[in-house]
Order: C-alpha cells, then sequence, then structure tokens
C-alpha cells in the first residue's frame, strides 16, 4: 500500500500540474482514484487506482476532483470524483419572480439538498429515481418559472457553509 | 471547530435494538488483541445506559480498556443529529480524547437509533457502519435508505434469530448484494462471535492501513 500524506496540487488550478497532467496521460502514466462525492471529506481512505496501485490516504484536508495526490517521473495519481444523479433548473426566469425563487429554495432547503450554482443553473443532487416525481410535484406550482433537467454530473455544492444531506 | 484528524474514526449507527452495542462489545477486543488501543463514545438520548453497560462489559469484565475511555454522550436530543447535522458536541470530546492520549489507534462513535437514513458527517467518521437485525424483517436490505446503499459496511445482525422470526437470510443477501453494488455487508452473531473477525477487518484493511506487532502486556492499560 502506498501511504499519501499530502496534496501535491490541483490540476484545474494549477498550469504546470495540467500540463504535466496531459504529458504523463500521454506516456499512459497517469492512474485516476475514483472517489464518491462523501469520501472527499473524510481524513483516511484506502482506494485502488484504476491501473491497480493500493493507496491510502491521511490528510488534514478534504479532497477536491482534480487533486494530484502523487507525481513523480513514472507515477501520476490523480483523484477523479465520480459523477452523480442531479436534478438541475434554469433559473432565468425565476430572476423576476422573487417570491417563486425564495419558493424554490425553501423547498430544496427543506429536503436538506446541498446546491451548486452555475450561471444560471441550480443543481442538487438525487439519491433514487423516485425524487424526480417528488421535486416536480413540489415545483408544480411553480414549474412554468423554469427549466426542470435530469442530469449526470460531478457535483461540487457551494463552499463556505456546512450542509448535510439525507 | 477544527476537523480531527489524528486518531482514525469508525461510526456505528443503526436502528434500536439492533446490536450496535453489541456489536462494540465483540469487535474492541478483538481489536485491543491485535494491538490497536481504542476509545469509545456512546451517543444516547437522555441515557448513559450503553456507555456504563460497555464499561461494566469491557472494563470490569473483560478488563480490555480502561473505564475512562467509554464515554457516554447524552445528546438531549435525536442522537443521529448529533452525528450528522452538528457533530459539534462529538468533535469536542474528541479533541478532548486526542489531547489526553493522542497515541490512541482507533476512536468508535456510536450512535443511538434511528431510522434507515443514519449517516455520519464525513467531518466525524472515517468509516461507516450500518447495523439492522434479521427481527425487522427479510424487507429491510431492499428498503434502501442512506445507512444501507452507503455505509462502508452493512452488517446484518442476529441471523440466529432468522428461523424464530421467519426471515429469510437469503432473501437479504440477494438484496444487499443487488442495493450495495459491491461494497461489503456480513451477516453476523454476536452471541456466537460469527461474522466479528470480518468486522473488524475490514476496519484495519480500511481506515487503520496496518497490522500492528505489540507485545500483549502492552496493549492493556
Amino acid at each position: 500500500m502506498l501511504t499519501i500524506t499530502t496534496i501535491v496540487g490541483n490540476i484545474f488550478h494549477d498550469k504546470e500540474l495540467m500540463n504535466k497532467f496531459k504529458q504523463m496521460e500521454s506516456q499512459k502514466k497517469c492512474e485516476r482514484m475514483k472517489i464518491l462525492r462523501h469520501e472527499l471529506e473524510r481524513g483516511r481512505i484506502r482506494k485502488t487506482t484504476d491501473l491497480g496501485t493500493d493507496i491510502g490516504l491521511i490528510l488534514n484536508s478534504q479532497l477536491y476532483h482534480g487533486d494530484v495526490i502523487m507525481a513523480d517521473q513514472e507515477k501520476f495519481v490523480i483523484v477523479e470524483q465520480l459523477p452523480e444523479k442531479v436534478i438541475s433548473i434554469k433559473i432565468k426566469n425565476l430572476k423576476d419572480n422573487p417570491v417563486n425563487l425564495v419558493t424554490l429554495g425553501h423547498i430544496i432547503g427543506n429536503r436538506h439538498k446541498p446546491i451548486m450554482i452555475n450561471d444560471d443553473t441550480l443543481s442538487f443532487p438525487i439519491h433514487v429515481d423516485s425524487e424526480v416525481e417528488v421535486f416536480k410535484k413540489l415545483f408544480s406550482g411553480i414549474m412554468h418559472d423554469f427549466e426542470f433537467m435530469v442530469e449526470e454530473q460531478i457535483f461540487q455544492p457551494q463552499r463556505g457553509m456546512y450542509i448535510h444531506e439525507h | 471547530m477544527s476537523k480531527n484528524r489524528k486518531i482514525p474514526k469508525v461510526g456505528i449507527g443503526g436502528p434500536v435494538g439492533s446490536g450496535k452495542t453489541r456489536l462494540i462489545e465483540r469487535i474492541v477486543p478483538v481489536l485491543i488483541e491485535k494491538g490497536y488501543r481504542c476509545c469509545i463514545i456512546s451517543n444516547d438520548v437522555i441515557s448513559k445506559e450503553d456507555a456504563e453497560r460497555m464499561q461494566r462489559v469491557l472494563s470490569t469484565e473483560l478488563k480490555v480498556m480502561p473505564e475512562n475511555m467509554i464515554i457516554g454522550i447524552a445528546t438531549g436530543g435525536c442522537p443521529h443529529t448529533a452525528i450528522r447535522e452538528d457533530p459539534t458536541i462529538n468533535l469536542a470530546v474528541i479533541d478532548e480524547i486526542e489531547k489526553k492520549d493522542p497515541s490512541l489507534d482507533l476512536i468508535i462513535i456510536e450512535s443511538g437509533g434511528d431510522n434507515v437514513m443514519t449517516t455520519f458527517s464525513p467531518a466525524l467518521a472515517d468509516y461507516f457502519i450500518y447495523i439492522v437485525d434479521v427481527a425487522g424483517g427479510d424487507k429491510y436490505p431492499r428498503k434502501g435508505g442512506l445507512g444501507i446503499e452507503s455505509s462502508d459496511l452493512l452488517v446484518i445482525n442476529k441471523i440466529d434469530l432468522a428461523s424464530h422470526v421467519g426471515a429469510d437470510i437469503s432473501i437479504m443477501k440477494r438484496d444487499a448484494q443487488k442495493i450495495r453494488e459491491g461494497k461489503p455487508f456480513v451477516f453476523v452473531n454476536c452471541q456466537t462471535g460469527e461474522g466479528i473477525e470480518y468486522v473488524a477487518e475490514n476496519i484495519i484493511k480500511s481506515i487503520l492501513f496496518d497490522k500492528k506487532t505489540i507485545a500483549k502486556k502492552d496493549r492493556i492499560r
């Protein structure tokens, strides 16, 4: 087992690391440690990379998608967060209707869902397909004000607030 | 409050009466025998009954760990909130434990029973065991929920009672395999010890990483 205690950096925030990643990828020396979102916050975790390296992580900070956990001449290991099913809502038309916007936030908050906002789209994860119908019913009074989509994506919740979900 | 990362932590949750306390009483001696020094935090609503029982069993009777390493927390509300929504009280106790004995190998956090959506904040536990028992019916695994689906290890306890309560173990096995999509689960009998070694080995492999080889005389303090 390879024990990792520090993060080298993140390929999405460090150009040099991104270049190194592309270079190692072309040489087939890049390995991916696939991980679920809720596992990113853990201090200790044991995983096997897609190329079979057994890794034990002992960390003082949380992991993020794109983190590089090992980078030498022969091996480049990155953290790859697994995509999950989310409901996405294009809130464009809701901007002119603050009451419905508040109602939307109230409904999502009441179900204890973390959210992600990209431009005019708000997303939150679902555990089972049946939640799609539940949310369609809950949103029925305001559905005409936004576009409702179900997608698979890497969900990265808004930072800076303590969240939980169930 | 800063997150505690120094001592590995395993969370054990599950419905009332599923056998959380008994499971801890069985796995702790196995872990101690293998050289791992443990501390236990037991969350309950208004009493410290479970902590006191573990003190009797593990400290007074088996003498495998000191009484002050088994701590009871009366959460004063639904105990699941103290492990999920706001784990501050548990993190504060862990802070104290880490200051008092930073060489401990493992902290086990038990949360009093709740529902199928019980889960541990990843800020609190590095590994999550969810336990149910056959007396709840063989429908339990297929009902799903966060604990059954996403825990690191699902323990199905009291298999010796299956025939008495009309629960079909093969149905529970089939449904657990399907709903857990490759994640481990184990059938356990806390009376005979069946499955206990598997639980201990999974904790060691997943968050303790290595095997200890210290002399037995050093283990019991």
